[in-house]
């Protein structure tokens, strides 16, 4: 048995022949067989911790509290290393599974007394310390980073051209971020591994996200996922959305010269599956069964030891006059089409933002309302009350950016 | 083109939302019982917005925390057109609310979508239907945005429109395959049983019983347990915990 599946469903199954040009959606789901025995996932997590002078003080205690709970929540399959940066980075923890080493008073004490002097933060070097760590202990291992900073690197450039060289070497990362941080060069971080910055209001809250994140490592069971979805004929390809885990827009389709689009996406988790949605218009066509799409994807499966993994399938709609074969419509993909157009209102909502026009930002974010679910509607209805009396601050309308379902269900 | 009911903005035939104000544009569709659709094999049938039962947005009830906009039409997704208003239970509109009401017109909503080609009501809609309301089963719902598999998918409604509806966690190695299930959530909660409680239907009432005897399943809330074996009526609203992992409402 394949040890994922691919199910592939679509908002409509029959286009009506009359209509000049017809909308759908294409539901892609990509899911662990619950049968399988994936074994345990063996993982290499590097935590990156800012740790300059922003951080001291109840930042810093908050970090070091959180390390020593964190422990417990490790296994033996887990290899953590610890990298703190400031003015430079130091690993005050060496890839290791004796997590109880990670305890012991010396590397708590090296973090805090990193405190870089002089208000820079080298984040580039704190990567290439990562990079270096995860290096050790075998190549099968799922590599992840975790990098928590209140701040904004010394160098945007050097950072993400460090970054990049950790994702080429299939080192995904994830950035965790609260106070003054740079939220636009986060998520752009974070999109190396098509990934968004996680916003947590304050370091309080590290704990909480530190171990949501690792148990989502820890229950990984595919990974360097590439998705393809090739058009036939004259179909057309609008835009993609993952729905699930998490909603998160990918952008307008661009098709290349064999009308492919390709994406990687985020790893699968052993519970959760991956959903993307494609929104597509069908041209009209004759009456008949019609194979307009073909999906393929491409995954390795580390705990087993399997890598390039192909699925694929083929997507058909029924072109028809007849008023009996107008099919209903599929309620989970009407339910994927609803978060996915809440996600790309908040995000136009966020631009009217940015670019100053409140009128257009309350209106978007009263759509989001109206088509959200409760968790999004607190959040439109306070984001609107803010807005409306000029009191939204910026870490106010990150949190909205960021208000992603999920995201905001840990919150809770 | 066809144009969006509510803001005139011009959509592609097949979109279900507006993207102007979030409008929902899909037709709206009528589940003929199964029984019926074993005997004419089509399970569903697609009618316009315009066919479908009105309801009052009645301005003397909270929805969302305000009150209702007073207007009378049609709801999409239990959703007022009107006022954006989210309403649990709709409630019918009658012919002394549309009197009442400022708008006295339904509004003219989704009129032009060819693929809510209408068909005529009365002919093609199964007759058991009560006119108000568009199904006649209630619906489980997952709090929160969670999920739970139940037919092969991963799903946050449940439609209760069979007579038993079991839910626990799967045991492939027994065969035990529950028709909701919550394997995914055994996993950080033990007290999730294989076998957890059934719901059922008798008398045109809803029940629940619950099986597993971990003493994990409260009623309305954590702290009402329900005993192994002990069965309850379960109404619109009632809040079903199962463990620290899920909550299930009959709505």
């Amino acid at each position: 048995m394949e040890p994922l599946s691919l199910k592939i469903k679509t908002l409509v199954k029959t286009i009506p022949v009359a209509n000049e040009e017809t909308q759908n959606s294409i539901l892609v789901r990509f899911e662990p067989n619950q049968t399988v025995n994936f074994g345990e996932t063996e993982t290499k997590i590097a935590l990156v911790l800012d740790n300059s002078g922003s951080m001291e003080g109840q930042p810093q205690a908050d970090v070091v509290k959180t390390l020593g709970e964190l422990i417990g929540y490790f296994r033996a399959t887990d290899w953590i290393t610890g990298v703190a940066f400031g003015s430079h980075a130091n690993t005050f923890y060496p890839l290791s599974n004796q997590h109880d080493r990670l305890r012991e008073w010396s590397h708590l004490r090296f973090y805090q007394s990193n405190v870089g002097a002089g208000g820079t933060t080298n984040m580039a070097e704190a990567f290439e310390h990562a990079r270096h760590e995860l290096q050790k202990e075998g190549e099968n291992r799922l590599k992840r980073i975790l990098i928590l900073t209140d701040g904004m690197p010394d160098s945007n450039r050097t950072a993400l051209q460090a970054a990049s060289l950790c994702v080429e070497q299939n080192i995904a990362i994830t950035g965790l971020g609260f106070g003054n941080y740079d939220a636009d060069f986060m998520n752009e971080l974070c999109a190396l591994s098509n990934d968004t910055v996680w916003d947590m209001r304050d370091s309080s809250e590290g704990f909480t996200y530190l171990l949501d994140r690792i148990n989502a490592i820890q229950d990984q069971v595919a990974d360097n996922i590439q998705l393809e979805i090739r058009f036939l004929g004259k179909h057309r390809a609008i835009d993609s959305y993952t729905v699930h885990p998490q909603a998160t827009y990918n952008g307008k389709i661009r098709l290349d010269a064999n009308r492919t689009w390709r994406q990687h996406t985020l790893p699968v988790q052993r519970q959760e599956g991956l959903e993307v949605l494609f929104n597509v218009k069908h041209p009209q066509l004759t009456p008949g069964r019609k194979n307009f799409a073909q999906v393929t994807v491409y995954y390795d499966v580390p705990s087993m030891g399997l890598s390039n993994q192909k699925l694929s399938q083929d997507i058909f709609v029924e072109y028809s006059n007849t008023e009996a074969m107008i099919s209903a419509m599929d309620h989970e993909v009407k339910a994927r089409v609803n978060d996915a157009f809440v996600e790309s209102q908040r995000i136009k909502a966020d631009q009217a933002r940015k670019a100053g026009d409140v009128d257009q930002a309350v209106k978007l974010w009263g759509t989001i309302k109206k088509r959200g679910n409760s968790d999004m509607q607190r959040l439109a209805e306070g984001t609107i009350k803010k807005l409306k009396g000029g009191t939204l601050t910026e870490s106010d309308a990150r949190q909205a950016a960021a208000g992603t379902q999920k995201k905001l269900r840990i919150k809770e | 083109m066809p144009n969006c009911p509510d803001c005139g903005h011009s959509y592609t035939h097949g979109q279900v939302i507006c993207e102007e104000c979030g409008c929902d544009l899909s037709p709206i569709e009528v589940k003929v019982p199964k029984a019926k659709a074993a005997v004419d094999n089509t399970p569903t049938k697609t009618v316009s917005v315009a066919d479908a039962p009105e309801y009052y947005c009645d301005p003397n009830q909270l929805v969302d925390g305000i009150n209702g906009c007073g207007s009378v039409g049609t709801m999409v997704g239990n959703i007022c057109p009107k006022c954006g208003g989210l309403w649990e239970n709709p409630i019918p509109a009658l012919p002394a609310h549309k009197t009442a009401s400022t708008v006295t017109q339904s509004q003219p909503v989704n009129t032009d979508l060819s693929l809510a080609k209408p068909v005529e009501p009365s002919s093609h809609i199964d007759d058991d239907y009560p006119e108000s309301t568009a199904a006649s089963y209630p619906m489980l719902v997952v709090e929160g945005n969670q999920t739970v598999l139940y037919e092969g998918g991963s799903v946050s409604e449940i439609p209760f429109d069979v007579d038993e509806l079991s839910i626990g966690c799967r045991d492939t190695e027994q065969g035990h395959y529950p028709d909701i299930d919550l394997l995914k959530y055994r996993n950080h909660d033990p007290f999730l049983s294989r076998q957890h409680a059934l719901f059922f239907k008798e008398d045109d009432k809803y029940f629940i019983n619950v099986l597993s005897q971990a003493d994990s399943t409260g009623f309305n809330s954590k702290s009402d347990i329900m005993a192994a074996g002990e069965r309850r009526e379960i109404k619109t609203g009632t809040r079903i915990f199962f463990s620290d992992s899920i909550v299930i409402t009959l709505k």
